[in-house]
């Protein structure tokens, strides 16, 4: 039976160790994969996973299921942590990282990621319905974790102006999503 | 999705959510959140629609060891927390546990109980010291390197000028595998010393990266090391500027910033 996420943080909240173990073993190989497409490298990942667990148990109380999905909260917490990582130490540490160190190299495309999302999702359909370099720059920016400057490198927009195209892109995304 | 925030914060709810904001606005956002319901909805509603991204991840095989290692640290971390705490808002005693790492491993000085920031910024005077080291480390060869690029200068017919900027990129273990020269005029070009093999279906990308928060830009891809002019176009340049190559799969980065291993590293410093 699948866990049920809301219970186990719960139980963590109450100091339960068994239900921050259950919740490692059901959610911890796809938080690994997610952690990987924004931090590339497989040790910074691990060790995003790792923080992100120990945040988990921190502030499994602050955890309110009326605020929204269990799932959800947990995958902001480690989102958060990789990206403070990537951003405050991400590429500065040249010693740190062995060539040949596993990297993730799925060679996945944006639409290729907004192809796999669910039918059912509201967000695959009004995705498709932007212009294609609108959706890139949105799926980009939550899987991979660009910041508008590496936006703007990787989409050959000004560095002025990526921020309003982004913005107008968002609201035009929430237009549709009502 | 219907709401009584105005567009903007609309707008800047979704940027929340996506990670976007920097530390500042990162910590307004929280405050808000915090406080005026209607922007937390906004937030939740963001999060909930983009978290379809998370369900598209494929899985990773976890290290056996990983559990053993987050359990270590779970004894100094109470469960009950003191006060709401967004998922945004970091607990400033999380050391990282990179900065711990090196700890262990001697490269870092030991204290207790210091405040995450603090060792965050322990870790880069580390970093930065360690690339100064580098620079100096190898500074014979450097010295040698920069007559050779001289020379090869005047074959590009750049001879001209001398660079007023120069940065040596040195690969891990430190051999000098390239030189990168910025000219007064804007020019900037790359001048290899060490050749690289690159597999089949791989390049040589260039980067450089003068802001932390901007992101690293691509400035050029290279099928080989050879002599090339980079695009630095309207980009800043100015000493202690970041330069590296990295090995990107065919047609550069997918995703607009390095993927693969760092092939050579090294920052700009003044002619004097």
């Amino acid at each position: 039976m699948a866990l049920d996420l809301e219970k186990a943080i719960m139980a963590c909240a109450g100091g339960d160790k068994r239900a921050l173990n259950a919740i490692y073993e059901a959610e911890g190989p796809r938080m690994l994969g997610v952690a990987m497409r924004i931090l590339k490298r497989r040790s910074l990942a691990e060790e995003a996973v790792q923080d992100a667990f120990v945040l988990v148990w921190r502030k499994a109380a602050s955890f309110d299921p009326a605020k929204g999905a269990a799932a959800t909260w947990l995958y902001t917490v480690l989102r958060n942590r990789s990206l403070t990582i990537l951003r405050d130490e991400g590429r500065a540490e040249p010693t740190e990282m062995p060539l040949g160190e596993e990297i993730a190299d799925d060679g996945e495309s944006p639409e290729d990621t907004i192809a796999r999302l669910s039918d059912a999702e509201a967000l695959k359909h009004c995705l498709q319905k932007l212009e294609p370099k609108r959706r890139m720059a949105i799926a980009l920016t939550y899987v991979h974790g660009l910041s508008h400057g590496e936006l703007a490198g990787k989409l050959g927009l000004p560095l002025g102006t990526i921020k309003s195209w982004l913005r107008r892109s968002l609201l035009t995304l929430r237009e549709c999503l009502q | 999705m219907t709401s009584p925030l105005p567009p903007a914060d609309q707008a800047l709810a979704a940027e929340f959510a996506l990670g976007l904001l920097d530390e500042h606005e990162g910590r307004r956002a929280v405050e808000r959140e915090a406080a005026n319901s209607d922007f937390a909805s906004e937030v939740a509603r963001w999060r909930r629609h983009f978290s379809g991204f998370d369900r598209t991840t494929p899985m990773a095989t976890l290290p056996p060891d990983l559990w053993s290692r987050i359990e270590a640290r779970l004894d100094t971390a109470p469960a009950a927390a003191t006060r709401p705490a967004s998922a945004f808002d970091e607990q400033p005693s999380l050391e990282t546990s990179r900065a711990a790492q090196l700890r262990e491993q001697g490269r870092l000085p030991i204290t207790s109980g210091e405040a995450a920031a603090d060792a965050r910024r322990r870790l880069f005077d580390w970093v930065w010291h360690n690339l100064n080291f580098w620079r100096f480390g190898g500074f014979a060869a450097a010295a040698a390197a920069i007559v050779i690029t001289m020379g090869l200068g005047s074959q590009l017919q750049q001879a001209r000028s001398a660079p007023v900027l120069v940065a040596i990129l040195q690969t891990p273990d430190n051999q000098t595998a390239a030189i990168v020269n910025a000219f007064a005029d804007g020019r900037t070009e790359l001048v290899p010393l060490t050749s690289f093999t690159v597999p089949a279906g791989k390049v040589l990308e260039v980067w450089t990266l003068w802001d932390r928060q901007i992101g690293p830009r691509s400035v050029g891809l290279l099928q080989a090391m050879s002599s090339s002019r980079l695009k630095l176009d309207n980009l800043p340049l100015g000493a202690n500027q970041l330069f590296e190559i990295t090995l990107e799969p065919a047609g550069g980065s997918p995703i607009g910033r390095p993927t693969g291993p760092v092939l050579a590293i090294g920052r700009t410093a003044q002619r004097i």
